[in-house]
Formats: C-alpha cells, sequence, structure tokens
C-alpha cells in the first residue's frame, strides 16, 4: 500500500502539471462524485468493499480486494477492471455501466498520471466559520488614511487596497439625500425638503436628517417589510386550499412597532420565539409578546393534508425552517429526512427542535369546511387590545347568522335527497364553501358585535411531546425516541429540556448565538451597500460563501451588540460612513478588477423594491395615504377561504396606503409588485434579486395607474404660475429629487411642443396631456425608478 | 408580418447602448442588440425549441415504459431502500406499440399514438432529486443548490432571437411555485435573456393576458413614440459621463423592447384568425384539453413568428393518489393538443428545425403509493424530444424490469441539456458566461452530448 502511496505522490509531483488537475476537477471529480461517491465515501458514511474515493488518501490504500488502481498499467488496475464490467463479479457502478465516453475520461485520467489533489477543495470537515465565536477585530489602518470618515471607511479602504481598486468620488449632495430617503423610509424627500438640504449640504445637516428618519413611522414601515420578507409573512395559508388568516396583521403591526422602537435584537429573536413564556405583567405588553409569535404561527399550511400526524409534522419542519434560516441563515430543515450533507447537523438533533414545536400548540385559526381539516384556536387578547375592525350592528350579525342558517338548511335538504351528493357534487362543494366563508366571518365577532380580540400566535402544551426519527422523513416510518433539546452540534447545550417545551431555551440561545448578530448585521449591510459581506444570498452554512471582509462583519457585530442589538444604531453608523455615500459611476478600472462591488468600491444603482415603488409613485402625485389601516386590508376578512381580488374579478386591491399594509395572499400576489419582484411569501427570502424586464417597461408606459400618477403630477405642475423650463424643473424635483439639468430641460420642452402639435385639439387639454406624457417619461426613467 | 416588422425596426433605436448590457462596461464598438441572431458554434440541427413541461411527475411506467414484469409481480412486496416494504402496483393501462416503429405509447394517449413515428424516447432519464421544487428547479436550471438561469434564458443567450420585437424566450402558464421565476429566469445572464411570462399555471389560458401590453389609447402610438425617445434620452442623462452603468443600460434596453413588443405581440397571441379545424385539431373544442390546446397553438404561432423558445407547462401529474381517473385526465388535456402541435409544425415545415420536448421533473415509483397511486423517482424516467436532427421513431435506453431505475442508455438532466444545446448548434462547454469569478455554463461540469440519437 504505501508503494502505491508513493507512487501516486510521485505522480502527484511529477505528472500534476495543470492540464491533470483541470482534467481532474472538470471530468474525473464530477464523475466520482455522480457515480462513485454515494458507496465509496467515508464521508458520506458509506465504504463499500473498504474502498474510499473521497479522498487521495482512500484511492491509494485501495480496498478488500486490494489496490484500487496501479498507474504504471496501461489497463489502469482493479477500477478500470470494474468499469469496464471485465470481471463477472466486479461490475461497477452497479447501477448500470459508464458511458464509454466516461471510461474514456478515466482512461485519460489515469493516462495523465491519476491525479488527485490530496485536499479536496472545499473541505466540509472544516469547522464552520460562522460557528466561531465573535471576535472584535482591530481596525486596520489604510494608507490612505486620509479617505476614511469613520472604522467602517478603514475596513473597507483597506480591503480596496487590498484588491488594488480605488473608490469612486462621493456622491452629489442631492443623490446622496435622495438615496438616504429612500433606504430608511422607502419614500422620496419632497421638493422643499431637497432644497432645505441642498441649501447647506453639509455633515451635520445631513447627520440630523439621518435622525430625523429613523425617528419617523415611515422607517419602521420600510424595515419592517425587509423582516416580512424573512419572516414569510402572509395572511392566508396558501398552498392547495387557501384560507385567510384575518388576524395576521397584528404580527405585522407589531414588527412595524419593533422596529420604531428599536427593539434590542436579542429581545426581537427571544419575543418571536417565546414571547408568550416571558414574564409581564402589564396586559399591553403581554399582549404584544404573544401577538410576537405570530411568526410561527404565520407560515403556509396544507389544510387539505388527511393525515393529521403528517400535519403536524408539516407544521413544525415548517417552524424549523423559518426560524433557522430567519434568525440562524441555516438550512436546519435539510436534516428532516436524513444528517444534514453539509452542515453539522443530525437528524436527530433536528428531531429534538422538531419534539420543541410539537410539544407547543400553534394557533392560526381557519374552519372545518370542504378541504380544510385542520382548525386550530387562536389567542385570546386582553379586550385594550386594538379590535382592527368595526363592530358590527345587532342586524348584520343577525343577518350573517340567517345565512349561514339558510345554508345548512339546503345542506340538509340535499343530504336527504342524496346524502353522497353533499360531498361529491359541484352543488353540495359549493354550499359548504359558502356556508364556510360566511361561518368563518361570523368567528371574529361576539354576539354583541364586538370584533374578539384575537391574534395567531403559540403557546406551550399542557404535555410534551418526545418525537421519533423518522425514517427518511416519512410518518410511516418512527425509528428512536428523541427527547427536546438544542442543537449541540451548532453549539446548544446537550442537557435536555426538562420542563415545559423548551421554547423560551431555543429562543435565548439563538438570541446569543454568534450567528444570530452575524445574519442580521449581514441583512443590513447588504440592504444599504447593496450587496452582503456574506454575498449570495444569506446562506451562513457551508454551502454558503464565506464572507468577503470577515474583519468588517465581526466588527460591525460587536458594535452591533457593544450597543445593546440596536437597529437604528447600526444604520446610523454605516449611512454615515463614506463608503455608504460613494458615487456610482462604473469606473473601468473597478468593473475590471473588481465587477462584483464586493469591495464597495461604489455605490450601485439598485431598482426600488416593489414596495418603494408603488409608494414613491403615490407619495410624488400627492395620493398617498400614509395612516395605517386599522387591521387588515385582506377584501372580505373571514376565516375560511381567502376571497383574493382574483377571485372576486376584482383585479389590484384598491388602496392607497403604504405597500406594507397590502393584504399578503399567498401565491395571489398583486401584479404589481410581483412584476416588480415583491418577496414571495411561501419562502424566507432575506434579500431581493431585481431585475429589469420588457414586462416592467409596459407597466411603465400602460399601467393606468402610471397615467393616473403623471396625471396628477402634470395637473399640480401646471396649476402654478410660472415658464415651461420652471416647471420642468419643480417636475424634477418632485419626481427625482434634484433640479433639472439644462439638457434634461431642453429636451423636455421640445418634447412638450411636438406632443402639443401631435396631439392638436383643444390646446388646453393638449397641454395636460403633454404634461402627463412627460412626468410619466420622469416616472419610467432611471432617476426614479433606481435608488441612486 | 415581415413588411410590419421592418418598419419597426427600423425605427431608431438606443441599441448602441445595449449592447452593454451583455458586456458590462466594456467598451463596445458596433451597435448590435444582445438579442440579435449570433451564429452557434456548430452547424446547428434546430433553431427552436417548444418545450412541453409537465408539472408535477408524469408516471413512464403508465405512459412510455410499459413493464410486462411489473403486471405480474402486481401486490409483492419489495425491499429497497426508501421503498422498503412497499408494494408493487401493476399499470393499470395497456401501452400497445404503435406506428412503424412499434414504439409502445400508453392507451390515454391515443392521439399522440398516431405520431410514434416522429419520435425520440428517452427511457433512461435521471435526476438528482425525488422532490418536486429541486427536480423541478434541476430540470429548468441545472441545478438546484444555487440561483442559475434558465434553459431558455441560455438559449436565447447563445442564439438570440430571429424577432427583434417579440420577447425570445417565453413561458406560458409557469407555476408560480417550485422555483417560481426562477424556472424561466436569467439570474446572472442580462436580465433581457429572461423570460416572458403569460398567464399562470391552474388559471385558464383565455384569461391570460400579457399585463400592460396595450397602451391607453390606441391613437396616441405616434405620440408615445415621442414620449419613449424622452424616456431614453433622460435615461442617457442618467450617466451624462463615462461609460453606462449596466443596471441603467439594462433599463434602456427594456423599454425599448416593451414599446417594439407592445406593437406586434397582440397578434401573435390572438389565436382569433385560426380556422376551425385548427382549433379542432388542436383540441380547442373540448373542455378537457382546451386550455393546453390553447397553449400549444400558441406556442406554434410564437416559434413560427420567430421566438426562439417557448416553454408550455401541464400542472397536475403528480399522481399520488388514484392514478386510473387521475392519469387518464391528465392525458386527456395534453393528447389532442400535442398531437395537433406535432401535426401542424410537421405540415408547415416547422418541425425539421424546431425541438419538441415533453417531460417532468421525475418520473414516478413502480410501488403504489395509498393502494392506487405512485410516488416520486428520480431514478429513472421518460421524456422525449421530436423534430429537427434527432432520430424519429427511435427508443433510447431503458429502466430495469420494473422501471425503478434507468440502467441502459442513462441520461441525466446535465447530459439532456448538453445534448439540446448541442441539437441548436451550441457547445454545452463553451455556451459560458462570466461570473463571481467563474465561467459559469448551464451543465455547470458535467453533461455529455447523446450521440446516439442524433440523426
Amino acid at each position: 500500500m504505501l508503494t502505491l502511496a508513493s507512487v501516486l505522490t510521485l505522480a502527484i509531483a511529477l505528472g500534476a502539471d495543470e492540464s491533470a488537475s483541470r482534467h481532474f476537477e472538470t471530468k474525473v471529480r464530477p464523475l466520482l462524485a455522480s457515480k462513485c461517491l454515494s458507496c465509496h465515501s467515508a464521508k458520506a458514511g458509506k465504504v463499500k468493499g473498504g474502498l474510499d474515493l473521497s479522498t487521495a488518501e482512500g484511492l491509494a490504500k485501495g480496498g478488500a480486494t486490494g489496490p484500487a488502481l496501479n498507474p504504471r498499467d496501461p489497463d489502469g488496475g482493479l477500477i478500470m477492471k470494474a468499469v469496464r464490467h471485465l470481471d463477472g463479479n466486479l461490475k461497477m457502478p452497479p447501477s448500470g455501466k459508464l458511458a464509454d465516453e466516461a471510461i474514456r475520461e478515466l482512461e485519460q485520467w489515469i493516462r495523465l498520471g491519476a491525479f488527485y489533489p490530496h485536499t479536496p477543495p472545499a473541505s466540509k470537515t472544516e469547522p464552520l466559520w460562522s460557528l466561531a465565536p465573535l471576535a472584535r477585530p482591530s481596525v486596520p489602518k489604510p494608507r490612505d488614511a486620509g479617505w476614511a470618515k469613520s472604522d467602517i471607511d478603514r475596513f473597507v479602504r483597506a480591503s480596496q487596497e487590498k484588491a488594488g481598486i480605488r473608490p469612486v468620488g462621493d456622491a452629489a449632495p442631492e443623490r446622496l439625500f435622495r438615496r438616504l430617503f429612500l433606504d430608511l423610509t422607502g419614500l422620496p424627500p419632497s421638493p422643499s425638503e431637497v432644497e432645505a438640504f441642498l441649501g447647506n449640504p453639509t455633515r451635520e445637516a445631513y447627520a440630523r436628517e439621518v435622525d430625523r428618519l429613523l425617528s419617523s413611522q415611515a422607517f419602521g414601515e420600510k424595515w419592517g417589510r425587509h423582516w416580512l420578507d424573512v419572516a414569510r409573512f402572509a395572511e392566508t395559508t396558501g398552498k392547495q386550499v387557501n384560507f385567510s388568516y384575518p388576524h395576521a396583521w397584528r404580527y405585522r403591526n407589531w414588527v412595524i412597532e419593533a422596529f420604531n422602537s428599536d427593539m434590542p435584537h436579542g429581545e426581537f429573536v427571544t419575543r418571536q420565539l417565546a414571547g408568550d413564556l416571558m414574564e409581564e405583567s402589564n396586559p399591553k405588553s403581554r399582549d404584544a409578546n404573544r401577538v410576537a409569535t405570530g411568526f410561527l404561527a404565520v407560515g403556509a399550511k396544507a389544510l387539505n393534508e388527511r393525515n393529521a400526524a403528517q400535519f403536524a409534522m408539516d407544521m413544525a419542519d415548517e417552524q424549523i425552517d423559518a426560524t433557522t434560516q430567519a434568525f440562524l441563515g441555516l438550512t436546519v430543515a435539510c436534516a428532516r429526512c436524513h444528517d444534514h450533507k453539509h452542515d453539522p447537523v443530525s437528524q436527530a438533533e433536528y428531531t429534538a427542535l422538531a419534539a420543541i414545536f410539537r410539544s407547543t400548540d400553534t394557533c392560526y385559526g381557519t374552519i372545518r369546511v370542504v378541504q380544510a381539516q385542520h382548525p386550530s384556536r387562536l389567542l385570546w387578547l386582553s379586550e385594550s387590545a386594538p379590535p382592527g375592525r368595526e363592530p358590527l350592528s345587532a342586524g348584520e350579525i343577525e343577518s350573517l347568522k340567517n345565512r349561514s342558517l339558510s345554508f345548512s338548511e339546503e345542506i340538509e335538504k340535499l343530504r336527504k335527497s342524496d346524502p353522497a351528493a353533499v360531498f361529491n357534487s359541484l352543488r353540495g362543494v359549493r354550499l359548504r364553501l359558502q356556508q364556510g366563508v360566511v361561518q368563518g366571518r361570523i368567528d371574529l365577532y361576539h354576539d354583541n358585535g364586538e370584533p374578539k380580540r384575537l391574534a395567531m400566535g403559540v403557546k406551550d402544551r399542557f404535555f410534551q411531546v418526545d418525537v421519533p426519527i423518522y425514517e427518511r422523513g416519512e410518518i410511516e416510518h418512527p425509528g428512536e425516541t428523541v427527547k427536546r433539546g438544542l442543537p449541540s452540534q451548532l453549539g446548544g447545550s446537550p442537557e435536555p429540556i426538562r420542563k415545559g417545551s423548551g421554547r423560551l431555551e431555543l429562543a435565548r440561545w439563538i438570541a446569543g448565538h454568534p450567528l444570530s448578530a452575524r445574519v442580521a448585521v449581514n441583512r443590513i449591510w447588504q440592504r444599504l451597500m447593496g450587496r452582503g459581506l456574506v454575498p449570495g444570498g444569506d446562506n451562513f452554512g457551508s454551502a454558503g460563501n464565506p464572507p468577503t471582509d470577515p474583519g468588517l462583519l465581526d466588527w460591525l457585530c460587536s458594535e452591533f451588540l457593544a450597543r445593546g442589538g440596536s437597529t437604528k444604531s447600526l444604520i446610523r453608523q454605516i449611512v454615515t460612513s463614506r463608503a455608504y455615500q460613494l458615487g456610482h459611476e462604473a469606473d473601468p478600472l473597478g468593473m475590471e478588477k473588481d465587477p462584483e462591488n464586493s469591495t464597495s468600491w461604489r455605490h450601485e444603482r439598485r431598482r426600488l423594491d416593489a414596495e418603494v415603488l408603488r409608494d414613491c409613485l403615490l407619495a410624488v402625485s400627492g395620493s398617498l395615504d400614509r395612516n395605517p389601516p386599522a387591521g387588515t386590508l385582506l377584501p372580505q376578512p373571514s376565516e375560511g377561504p381567502a376571497m383574493t381580488p382574483m377571485a372576486l374579478g376584482q383585479g389590484e386591491i384598491q388602496t392607497r396606503k403604504r405597500s406594507v399594509y397590502l393584504p399578503v395572499i399567498r401565491d395571489g400576489a398583486p401584479e404589481s409588485l410581483a412584476l416588480f419582484d415583491g418577496a414571495d411569501p411561501n419562502l424566507v427570502v432575506p434579500e431581493r434579486h431585481p431585475t429589469t424586464t420588457p414586462a416592467q417597461g409596459l407597466f411603465l408606459l400602460n399601467n393606468p395607474e402610471m397615467a393616473r400618477c403623471s396625471e396628477a403630477l402634470a395637473r399640480k405642475a401646471l396649476e402654478e404660475p410660472g415658464t415651461d423650463a420652471e416647471r420642468v424643473n419643480r417636475l424634477a424635483m418632485a419626481v427625482w429629487g434634484r433640479p433639472a439639468r439644462p439638457r434634461e430641460t431642453e429636451s423636455a420642452i421640445a418634447f412638450l411642443e411636438a406632443f402639443v402639435l401631435k396631439r392638436g385639439g383643444l390646446p388646453s387639454r393638449a397641454r395636460v396631456d403633454a404634461y402627463s406624457a412627460l412626468a410619466q417619461a420622469q416616472l419610467a426613467s432611471a432617476d426614479f425608478l433606481f435608488v441612486p | 408580418m415581415l413588411h410590419r416588422r421592418t418598419l419597426i425596426s427600423a425605427a431608431p433605436s438606443g441599441f448602441a447602448l445595449l449592447a452593454h448590457a451583455a458586456l458590462g462596461a466594456r467598451d463596445v464598438g458596433a451597435a448590435e442588440s444582445p438579442l440579435a441572431p449570433k451564429p452557434p458554434h456548430h452547424a446547428p440541427r434546430a433553431s427552436r425549441v417548444i418545450f412541453l413541461c409537465m408539472d408535477g411527475g408524469p408516471s413512464h411506467i403508465d405512459l412510455f415504459d410499459p413493464k410486462p414484469a411489473l403486471a405480474k409481480a402486481d401486490g409483492k412486496t419489495v425491499n429497497r431502500g426508501r421503498l422498503l416494504g412497499a408494494k408493487l402496483f401493476a399499470s393499470p393501462f395497456k401501452a400497445p406499440k404503435r406506428g412503424k416503429s412499434g414504439i409502445e405509447i400508453g392507451e390515454t394517449l391515443p392521439h399522440l399514438a398516431a405520431h410514434a413515428d416522429k419520435l425520440c424516447v428517452l427511457r433512461g432519464m435521471q435526476t438528482d432529486q425525488p422532490n418536486h421544487p429541486q427536480a423541478f428547479l434541476q430540470m429548468h436550471t441545472g441545478i438546484f443548490q444555487f440561483p442559475r438561469p434558465s434553459l431558455g434564458s441560455w438559449v436565447l443567450y447563445g442564439l438570440g432571437t430571429a424577432n427583434a420585437n417579440l420577447p425570445g424566450f417565453v413561458s406560458i402558464s409557469p407555476p408560480a411555485i417550485n422555483g417560481g421565476t426562477a424556472n424561466h429566469g436569467s439570474c446572472f445572464l442580462p436580465a433581457v435573456y429572461q423570460g416572458t411570462k403569460l398567464g399562470q399555471a391552474g388559471r385558464p389560458m383565455a384569461s391570460a393576458r400579457i399585463p400592460n401590453l396595450t397602451p391607453r389609447t390606441a391613437s396616441r402610438q405616434d405620440r408615445q413614440k415621442l414620449q419613449l425617445d424622452l424616456i431614453q434620452e433622460f435615461n442617457r442623462q442618467a450617466t451624462p459621463t463615462g461609460p453606462t452603468d449596466p443596471a441603467v443600460a439594462g433599463l434602456i434596453d427594456s423599454m425599448e423592447l416593451a414599446y417594439r413588443m407592445q406593437s406586434e405581440l397582440p397578434g401573435v397571441l390572438d389565436i382569433g384568425p385560426e380556422d376551425a379545424a385548427t382549433r379542432m385539431a388542436y383540441g380547442l373544442d373540448e373542455d378537457a384539453s382546451r386550455n393546453f390546446g390553447h397553449q400549444c397553438l400558441l406556442a406554434r404561432r410564437l416559434v413560427e413568428s420567430g421566438v426562439r423558445f417557448v416553454e408550455l407547462c401541464q400542472p397536475g401529474w403528480d399522481h399520488h393518489r388514484g392514478i386510473r381517473d387521475a392519469l387518464s385526465n391528465s392525458s386527456q388535456a395534453i393528447d389532442k393538443p400535442i398531437a395537433g402541435l406535432l401535426a401542424d409544425l410537421d405540415a408547415r415545415g416547422l418541425l425539421k428545425d424546431t425541438v419538441v420536448v415533453w417531460g417532468g421533473e421525475f418520473g414516478r415509483t413502480p410501488t403504489s403509493q395509498g393502494g392506487d397511486g405512485r410516488d416520486h423517482n428520480s431514478k429513472g424516467y421518460t421524456m422525449w424530444m421530436a423534430g429537427g436532427g434527432l432520430k424519429a421513431g427511435h427508443v433510447h435506453g431503458s429502466t430495469d424490469e420494473l422501471g425503478f431505475e434507468a440502467v441502459t442508455g442513462q441520461m441525466h438532466v446535465h447530459d439532456w441539456h448538453a445534448t439540446l444545446l448541442h441539437l441548436l448548434g451550441l457547445d454545452h462547454e463553451r455556451l459560458t458566461f462570466r461570473h463571481a469569478g467563474r465561467d459559469m455554463r448551464l451543465t455547470d461540469v458535467k453533461g455529455r452530448v447523446e450521440q446516439s440519437i442524433l440523426a
């Protein structure tokens, strides 16, 4: 064996030129991975015939029947014999002979010296970087010391220097000002705010604006929406039967309020997972803590699942998935069927978490009706909780009850004539559904018409449940039972939980986990800077990417925690850094060396999020209603089937309130949000990926709402006295948040003239049309659509 | 059509800037659209694709890969990995030999059976995971672990499109789940290569439309052109100096295409001019097949007008229970439409350079679930292709005698992708896009062109 090992080493030393390595990586490794390693890999847990092909060492060692290959032998040894099916007893892979081409690649591999790198490129055995305790790295000292305005800048500039990149110049004040507004509040600055700032664009004035925006209601509405993406927040169950969650709005409001009150991050985490278990004597705060656990209840649910045990396990799985992705950036739910392929989570540890959630009573409501088998209780809040909806009069309650009764009577009649028809016939199903809708509505009110103070959320069960490890995750194959506990490989205490569900222990462990801070900080950075320090979608497991600047990430985390986990402080620190305030010039050298902008050498333009785009359209045209709604904007809220606008034939939801309050209907997003890459509430969405498509172009050119907003802008511009040039400038201030440049004014005026000429007709009407078209052109252009 | 198209494309456009979208900030001399037709790597056998996507995983055992041994072993218990203790379940359907080729096609697809001699049936298909979201995404993007561009986007990126006034890649009725838009998204490829969605799975085609396609008043077309020019002028001035920002270049590009699409697309999407015989051939006269028939007819109209890649989607193939009725119903929905499409393409001389692909994300188990359904099977299943460059009336590969696993002619999704690109004149190893420091491919580091199925 040793001789073979030395032969291999020799082969590596002598023959391992780049082409052998490339050949191995492109042809042989994939082949081994797809055809051999499922049975011959110690890491995957199977070493059939004693042969481990997952490492150079394993290959060199060979298997029970002898050395696997002999590089000096043109026939290659046992491996080649096996893949060529020369020996009746040794045919590999057992699933069927490899393609001739694959066998030729293996021959070529051996000809090139059977190159096999000693350490696989991305070693899965190394401890995961993201689990390491948080450090407080020292702030680097870039050579270009004068550039930095803050410690963040020192980190950023140092990494740019390492990459040989210079940052572009600072953004013009009007761009920076608009950027700040959009990033902090999701709303544009008004022309008077712009004017005031441009009159005195100092650092102090900027800092004052930062503080003002951070303390506005709009801040929580903007940053709450980010968290709602992560929390897969929706107001319906989704899946095959899409029932409403008419109380989910309380959780939405709690999230907005949590950001506005700058709730410390640790508490933000703990309350959502175990707010019901936290000591609280004040009824209002107790209500709030229970509403916070709505996080665990608002997930998608397959109400038509027939198997109750399956439904319960699916719900626990959904909770594990959402919890670990949202707070830890890990996909622990992968371990439902088998130990996690990449990350240190065993199926037993997964099951211990499942036991915590199975020992929890999830309260989400819904009613039992056609196709919906799993109604649950809801949480009763104190009477001081806002009702969320207008009370019904005695007459209205009466009439609802009568309708329900008349449906019952009809169903009863049908049952008498044909019992099966109640369940099988279209009429039977329709009747029961109609009754369900009405009953689901009645359930929202007390008998006196007063709305019930109900919330979604969780509470502990009276009895705790141990959960078996389901073989391959299949409910039909329960194995050994596991007690409630925390994932110890991820750093949880190995002590089993003795009292209660264990949710509070879980919540506190997560809140204090280094990942909790790293994930939160990374997301805040990503939202402001356009790119996470851990790039590529929030995966902090080994399948994800390592941080581009680990020092900066940990330094920010330590700052974040030192300020009690204050989101507002961290945001303030970032937006007052020079790195945040750069221009967006696509400098050729930077584009060549770091096109991904991982060193933040420029501030990339980002398309407005769907909600921000809608809010800005409404705001600039003067039609935004900034008052939050009393409860939900779901059409016909009910515990029953979601009456989606599509189902009701109404198209878009008619409201001018901020988009964060739009009803979130799973698989029924309003067109305008879906078109501009709104988050899919079936998924935990830590980062959106805006696209630019012709369909959006069509929206900007032809959508009636675009036309309405444009005309409102035009009318306002025409109301005030002044020249065309002054009006063009006013429109630019409203839409772009900056004065028009001379060339833009020139183009706009030429356009107005040509348009009026083409249109003809009544001059006053032609002017309104021309100005509307001008305003729409501004709304459809880059300086409106992008965060500058 | 042609004269109108020429007229529109003669209009001034922002194409000088468009090229930036594809090439980042590098200097570009030639004013060429990123969607302009591009020379393939080698002589193509086909120039367009119609992908009939069967969402849910249709049963190969009951449709294209009949198993006599399974009929004999009906009810026996098997002991294989995941299926420990499951019972074998014979197909309730016959699959007679059809055509000169004698290809076996399930009795639920009688109209398609008449075209047996056009098909190249791939019985050795394999994919990595027996779960819908993963497998569906892998079928469309090659891998499911990371976001990647979709198959149609790669094709459009590789070949451009023949008609600059239409989207080059149209996805009709795609599902909102199982990866949703990623299945027709362009991911890191420039956004101009992403699929244009028409309608949504589960909603009737009659109401499917591309939103906002119609200008508010038809008579305003000429004024809207003025307006578009102004928008593009504003956009160009958004970077008054220096190289164009790729994000802005993408916007300019999309506005241009949107404007041209609204002129030409409505005519193509209107099936009004199709005569009764054609409608009948596509099954538009029957409730069961009307929806997919509408999709198939649109597919023909779109490829005929120069669209490069059209994907259709028929949901509902996830037959865990009651496969007797469910599979019959699903089959009925697609049988006449696909037969109509193949016949029509053939008659119009389009089939010879169009690849028609049929298949779902995986197949189903020979064992039963709930007594009368089948579970997911990623280890062996069937897809078929027909048209340009493919052997016709040909069966490639096989599963074991019960239909569990592909044992000969295995074709992984990567191989299928590689072969499909090959037919279009693209080398899957050379069709790359630089992203995150790597030359990315649809087939990642895998894929093998299956030479033996090429005519």
